[in-house]
């Protein structure tokens, strides 16, 4: 590649090559993967040394940034964060210039169902937000706190390195501000430029290479306080400011009680978790509308031997489930209106485009079986319906743990096999609900006790894999891992994890599964189960957000 | 492309010149195209939309270091886009703190006050109208005029915080003829300018970042103070290319973090740690003996300090060094609490660096102690003796590198002299003894007519606020009072006139500060105005450019000191008098036109190289490098030298020049041996012979000085982000920082059963305050501290301040006796801007403050900030962010403090040693008892 300077690149050169600044040129936002772009060949990545052998702390840069790009009141594309380490006399305050990383392997894209977010040319990942549908998997994809929701506009933004100052050959905003000169911006494929230099020269870091993303903002005499997360703790109070009472705090606070962080954290902005509630209720409602089909799959011969009534519950119902899980899923969307951009321009990488088309066609499916039981063809033609449901159903339950597996912020979710562990998860909350509505759709004893049989497997699966997820740590996230892990079993979600999740709702009900009458004791099983089963989505939602990850 | 790298010298930036940054995107707009910049709005991306703007230089208002914003102006609408640093003024060289750009916020505030306003019920009752400014004008000026006319010239006061302006409204005053200056001074920096002024006759240092080798900072530069900014990044620019940084401050400072050394004395004991240096330096003969010899008054000294031997040189060395015999490493290290080798660290630092030495020292220490001014002489002999005195790398008295030009008309001094402002018993205090006035207007039993507050909140901001709201309250105390304010303040809830003036691109100001070695004008310019001028338009006035009926006050004072001598016959008018319309008031083009062109060399010629006229010039660029009188001034040669030193006490002016052992008559030092001056001639005759020499004053905050259970309190830090009172309607500045904590050590919290996070008591002499605690390592085990720069409060649910920054209180009063209660703390509320709906804290601090009474140094007449306190849990019925206060008890206080005073008169019956300097000096016979 021939050797460019940055900045005869944006604002043009002697020869008049025109520069993206100048107006016949622009800069067209380039989708596709990064596995792609690196086969296509990069002309630039722009990104940022920031020397904080300069940085003064001072917040300058936050404030230029929010005034240059309009960041609303408690979010931010930039911060300082601050941290201490030592004991007076020998006590260091450190500062932490934190903010996206303009990654080449950059998770949000992979996670943005939509390609709102896409990497430029010039290594600026950018964010359009009149495609964003607002749904935070690029904020839970991202390892570094850099995505917030704008109130006002409901989509996402991020840093985009100033991409509209840049274009007219400026540096960002922060940039200028500062009163030190720390934050140096540049073209680290351009080898003379400063930051190249830099690079070259020093021993620089960058925050969390671990998640494999490819980070471009490199560090210059930065404590590792400031950049790992994982070092320190943010439940002493602030030098100067209040903290957000939640989740995070009090995962913090449990830490601080275990002394793991050298270090603490005396001034941070808030990064409030994303998802809550209703990600909980539709990872529930999903097992089940998976569950009720995977259920239905061991009683439905039978069934269909003894004459097939009933049978349209079982499409039935799992549509039922189907449709409230649709029906969470948009609503925890920022910008529900534009669900259909999931369908009508999917990005292909993204299990969150992947598993709504998994989730359509698993409604397709259900649907067409639903009508043909009505219509009595049950019988005939059920068994492929099944089979194809089944197949779906699978998906289904599982694709979650794949989604989950992108969100390179929160390890807990990246646990493997997490996928294995929804579907036996979905055949309890199938196998469950069938059993507790048994009376209400005409199944007989021997269908209750197929149910019994398939729950109680369900819910040894189940037992099974909580009992080793201590050992599910994704590569090279392993101590992050056993600290959320930590959390649910000795932090603040273990009374509900030991007590509701693994006594009450599995130990308990495999103990009440063993019983077939009289029946009563079933139905409880079914019905611990099933809030066992919440209860434990609940926790992987909120433990996979609890640990502070910048 | 420039291909500097960081850490090497850079020149200061101009016009011609503009800031480039070392790396290879540009900074700024280049100035040619200021008048029409294309940009892309950010606010449409990724959507390609351009925007012209219009780049309009002005300056920042919020602390004092006048660095220079470029307003960037929407030409499509004329609305604000943002400010950002000035990439041709010298001084900031294009760069911001947080506070230039969160300018916006201010003028944007969806709670500002749009028109004047006037007090319809009782005084703090809330209960405000609309006014205009003609009948405020009116009104006030009639007052003002009845005053004058009576003879009453004392009655009127005008008050100023941090003035943003070097000589408009000094001018002024001095038109009118009273000596009715008062400034926040004596509750900032009075003690760090008595220091230096007894030294060398200039009361501030001017370090001389560039090129030095060793920099002693008894302050935090890298995140507050003057002057922050322009100072941080010579600090970091100076580290980077290899200067050590020693930073003495007794918590953890943001500076501190970057200190090669960090020392944590006990409040007040660091001038004990100075002389010990000084001590170990002249133990060790790593002293400067030519420069001692050739500027320090050491034939005085001696003459005086060991009279009836030689006066030799020798002599000289010998006693010195037996004079400071005592500071050893180990009685510092007692007496400061600090490891034993940071005495000789700090000396082979200053030894290493010689000349190369720089330090700075105005608040901290100096401004917290009685006797602080004692450390900035301590610290000043370290340059003394290391010859780091006006030479590169060094420091320099500040005079050489500010620069105040004014109009050719210049009125004469005043006959009188304010009582109220410079009492007797404080002769040389520097300056204004301003958080005295309700204890002097009640022991001296006067009336003010008028008294203006201007961007000025002593209610929130002085010790003992509480004797102030008792003051404002009292009619027959304060006739009027007008606050003049951007913004409301804790202050302006008891005025009579709130008069909106503009923040930092709605109003004209000049300014000079000495942020280098070098000099320059920074100009202050109503944004708006300057837009429409641009544009063709004919603009008269500031009035109806900024928002609603925001105006500025320069011509607020023009055209009130028209009411005040309508005709001209009180001789007061012709000082703001046209030149080109005789009988008409001076426009503000006329007035900065005038300076601009007479008054600032190089200034007329740099704007006609630009085809432009000098007024166009600042108006197009905000600021200019005034061409620079180099360093080591003292050693100039004087022309026509012959006069021989007159008796110091009595000469008005310092000597013309000092002779030195070579024949040579030299500049010298406007001191009155024209020397520096270890030993203070003038300490001695007035009263305070045994502080003659820097020596060191046990705090009365020192540990040796507190009683059973008493903790030090160290309320006098600032935050990086915000700045006293002005930022309190800054969003983006309020959710970085908007608590102040009370710092505990962890050894002492688990002493007082203080837990983190919960609430304290703090028992000060005259009440209390109840803050939250939070445990660090970053405090001196014994010393408690809490950041004075959070804390607003308002007492009415609309007015009287920003919802965002301030606590809604109630004030329960008895006889004296005050208990300020929050009855709700900061929320989100709706306006005009959507992110106010977004406000997430929920605190708004302690107005610690309140619980200070008055504590006068007898010599400098600092309020000496730092208090003796007991702290304990907070008890049942304490809530977070009560205050009580007995005014009573703090005028039992202001007594006691008194009766340290040495009042005057000193020799030959004056008031005050006619050299050192003053506000608005008066002619010498005002000095006369």
């Amino acid at each position: 590649m021939q050797a460019r300077t940055v900045a005869s690149i944006l604002v043009g050169d002697a020869d008049g090559n025109g520069g993206l600044g100048s107006p016949g040129r622009r800069l067209q936002a380039r989708g596709g993967s990064p596995t792609m772009r690196r086969f296509l060949g990069d002309t630039m990545q722009l990104g940022f040394v920031i020397d904080h052998s300069r940085c003064i702390g001072c917040h300058a840069c936050t404030v230029a940034c929010k005034a240059e790009n309009d960041v609303p009141v408690g979010s931010f594309r930039t911060w300082v964060k601050y941290t201490e380490t030592g004991a007076f006399p020998a006590v260091k305050r450190h500062f932490a210039v934190l903010r996206c990383n303009q990654c080449t392997d950059a998770p949000c894209i992979t996670i943005c169902p939509v390609s709102a977010l896409s990497k430029r040319e010039d290594g600026i990942v950018d964010v359009d937000p009149k495609v964003c549908i607002g749904c935070k998997g690029c904020m839970q994809g991202c390892p570094y706190d850099a995505l917030y929701i704008h109130e006002g506009t409901g989509t996402a933004q991020k840093c985009h390195f100033c991409a509209h100052r840049v274009e007219r050959g400026l540096a960002p905003a922060c940039v200028i501000v500062c009163p030190t000169e720390a934050i140096i911006p540049g073209d680290f494929h351009d080898p003379n430029s400063r930051v190249s230099r830099l690079r070259r020269e020093g021993d620089l870091v960058a925050r969390k290479t671990e998640a494999g993303t490819g980070p471009n903002v490199f560090y210059k005499e930065v404590d590792a306080s400031g950049i790992d997360p994982l070092v320190t703790n943010t439940s002493g109070g602030f030098l100067w400011a209040n903290q957000m009472p939640g989740v995070q705090l009090d995962a913090q606070t449990f830490e601080a009680l275990e002394r793991r962080a050298g270090a603490r954290t005396v001034y941070d902005v808030a990064h409030a978790p994303l998802w809550g509630g209703k990600v909980a209720s539709y990872l529930f409602t999903k097992s089940i509308a998976a569950g009720v089909v995977l259920a239905g799959a061991f009683v439905l011969p039978g069934v269909w031997r003894e004459g097939g009534a009933g049978t349209a519950w079982v499409p039935g119902l799992a549509l039922l489930f189907l449709l409230l899980t649709n029906g969470l899923l948009v609503a925890d969307l920022k910008r529900p209106e534009r669900f259909l951009l999931i369908l009508r321009r999917p990005n292909w990488s993204s299990w969150i485009a992947r598993g709504a088309v998994i989730l359509v066609a698993y409604a397709l499916v259900l649907s067409i079986w639903l009508v043909l039981a009505w219509m009595g063809h049950a019988t005939r033609s059920g068994p492929v319906w099944l089979a194809l449901a089944s197949g779906l159903a699978i998906l289904c339950a599982g694709y979650t743990g794949w989604l989950f597996g992108q969100a390179r912020g929160r390890v807990l979710w990246m646990k493997r096999g997490l996928w294995m562990h929804l579907v036996a998860q979905a055949l309890v909350a199938g196998a469950a609900l069938l059993i507790l509505m048994a009376p209400f759709i005409g199944l007989g004893l021997e269908s209750l006790g197929v149910l019994r049989r398939a729950q109680l497997v369900g819910l040894m699966l189940h037992l099974g894999f909580m009992l080793v997820e201590a050992r599910l740590a994704p590569r090279r996230r392993e101590e992050e891992y056993a600290r959320v892990v930590r959390l649910v079993s000795h932090g603040p979600f273990a009374r509900r994890h030991w007590v509701v999740g693994v006594g009450l709702g599995t130990i308990a009900a495999i103990g009440l599964s063993l019983f077939f009458v009289p029946p009563t004791l079933l139905w409880a099983a079914s019905i611990l189960a099933l809030v066992g089963l919440y209860v434990e989505e609940d926790i992987l939602v909120r433990a996979g957000q609890a640990l502070p990850i910048s | 492309m420039p291909d500097h790298d960081q850490g090497a010298p850079r020149s200061e930036p101009s016009p011609e010149s503009p800031r480039r940054g070392p790396w290879e995107l540009e900074v700024a707009p280049p100035p040619e195209q200021w008048d029409d910049w294309v940009e892309l709005d950010a606010s449409a991306w990724p959507e390609r939309r351009e925007r012209h703007l219009q780049c309009i230089p002005t300056i920042c208002f919020n602390c004092e270091s006048a660095c220079g914003l470029l307003a960037c102006v929407d030409k499509s609408d004329g609305s604000l886009v943002r400010f950002e640093g000035n990439p041709v003024h010298p001084g900031s060289r294009g760069r911001t703190c947080a506070k230039g750009p969160a300018t916006l916020n201010q003028i944007r505030d969806p709670e500002r006050i749009l028109y004047p306003l006037k007090r319809t019920g009782p005084r703090g009752s809330g209960q405000f109208e609309r006014t205009t400014w003609q009948e405020a004008l009116q009104d006030i000026g009639a007052r003002i005029r009845a005053a004058f006319d009576a003879g009453r010239h004392d009655g009127v006061m005008y008050h100023v915080g941090r003035p943003g302006d070097d000589h408009f409204v000094n001018r002024m005053l001095q038109a009118w003829g009273t000596d009715g200056h008062n400034s926040h001074t004596n509750v900032c920096s009075a003690s760090a300018r008595l220091g230096y002024a007894l030294w060398m006759g200039a009361d501030r240092p001017s370090p001389s970042y560039d090129g030095t080798r060793f920099m002693l900072l008894l302050s935090s530069h890298l995140e507050t103070g003057h002057y922050f900014n322009p100072h941080a990044q010579r600090i970091m620019d100076a580290k980077q290319a290899g200067a050590r940084l020693a930073v003495v401050d007794t918590r953890l400072s943001n500076t501190a973090s970057h200190a090669d050394l960090w020392i944590s004395p006990w409040p007040g004991s660091e001038a004990a740690l100075l002389l010990g240096v000084a001590h170990e330096l002249l133990r060790r003969g790593d002293w400067n003996r030519d420069f001692v010899r050739r500027w320090v008054n050491w034939q005085e000294t001696l003459a005086v300090c060991e009279p009836g031997g030689k006066g030799d040189f020798e002599r000289f060395a010998a006693w010195l060094q037996a004079q400071y015999a005592e500071y050893t490493p180990a009685f510092v290290a007692t007496e400061c609490r600090i490891p034993a080798d940071t005495v000789t660290r700090l000396a082979d630092e200053i030894a290493a660096a010689g000349t190369r030495f720089t330090s700075h020292l105005w608040r901290n220490t100096a401004s917290g102690n009685l006797g602080g001014w004692q450390v900035a002489r301590a610290l000043f002999l370290l340059h003394v003796l290391s010859g780091s005195v006006g030479t590169p790398g060094g420091l320099n008295p500040n005079v050489w590198d500010k620069f105040v030009p004014k109009p050719s008309l210049d009125p004469p001094a005043t006959g009188r002299w304010n009582e109220l402002i410079w009492p007797r018993q404080y002769p040389l205090s520097h300056y204004e003894m301003s958080f005295l006035l309700p204890h002097l207007l009640r022991e001296q039993d006067r009336k003010l007519e008028v008294y203006f507050t201007r961007v000025y909140n002593p209610v929130w901001t002085n010790p003992d606020g509480c004797s102030w709201i008792e003051m404002l309250e009292d009619e027959a105390r304060v006739g009027c009072h007008v606050a003049l304010t951007p913004t409301w303040s804790e202050t302006a809830q008891w005025a009579d006139y709130v008069l909106p003036t503009g923040h930092a691109s709605e109003r004209h100001d000049l300014m000079s500060q000495e942020t280098h070695a070098g000099t320059w004008i920074g100009f202050r310019q109503p944004v708006e105005r300057e837009r429409r001028r641009r544009n063709g338009e004919t603009v008269s006035t500031t009035l109806g450019t900024n928002p609603g009926e925001v105006w500025e006050e320069a011509e607020f004072w023009i055209a009130l000191t028209r009411e005040i001598d309508p005709d001209g016959s009180r001789g007061i008018m012709r000082y703001f008098e046209s030149k080109t319309h005789p009988g008409q008031p001076v426009t503000l083009d006329e007035y900065y036109a005038d300076i601009f062109d007479h008054a600032v060399p190089g200034l007329p010629a740099a704007a006609a190289a630009h085809g432009l006229s000098a007024l166009e010039y600042m108006r197009r660029f905000g600021a200019f490098a005034v061409p620079y009188a180099g360093q080591e001034r003292y050693e100039k040669i004087v022309a026509g030298a012959g006069a021989t030193a007159a008796a110091a006490s009595s000469a008005p002016t310092p000597v013309s020049g000092v002779e030195q052992e070579d024949g040579t008559r030299r500049t010298g030092f406007k001191t009155p041996s024209g020397k520096l001056e270890l030993y203070s001639p003038t300490l001695s005759a007035w009263g305070f012979a045994e502080h003659a020499l820097p020596a060191y004053v046990r705090s009365h905050v020192h540990w040796r000085n507190l009683g059973d259970g008493e903790m030090t309190l160290l309320p006098t830090f600032r935050l990086p982000t915000l700045v006293h009172t002005r930022t309190g309607n800054a969003k983006w500045l309020q959710e970085i920082s908007h608590t102040n904590p009370l710092w505990v050590n962890p050894h002492d919290a688990e002493r007082l059963g203080l837990v983190n996070g919960e609430l304290a008591r703090v028992n000060t002499r005259i009440g209390y305050f109840v803050p939250r605690v939070w445990v660090t390592e970053g405090i001196h085990p014994g010393v408690v501290a809490c950041s004075h720069h959070v804390g607003r409060w308002r007492m009415h649910r609309d007015i009287g301040g920003a919802k965002q920054s301030t606590a809604l209180v109630s004030i329960e009063r008895q006889d004296g006796k005050f208990l300020l209660r929050q009855k709700q703390g900061v929320g989100p509320f709706s306006s005009s801007d959507p992110d106010t709906s977004r406000i997430w804290w929920q605190e708004a601090g302690v107005n610690q403050n309140l619980t200070f009474p008055v504590q006068p140094d007898p010599v400098s007449g600092m309020h000496c900030w730092h208090q003796k306190v007991r702290v304990e849990p907070a008890g049942p019925d304490d809530r977070f962010g009560d205050i009580s206060v007995d005014t009573h008890a703090s005028r039992a206080v202001f007594h006691e403090w008194l009766a340290l005073a040495r009042p005057a008169p000193g020799p030959e019956g004056l008031r005050r040693p006619l050299w050192l300097n003053r506000p608005l000096r008066p002619k010498p016979e005002a000095y006369r008892l």
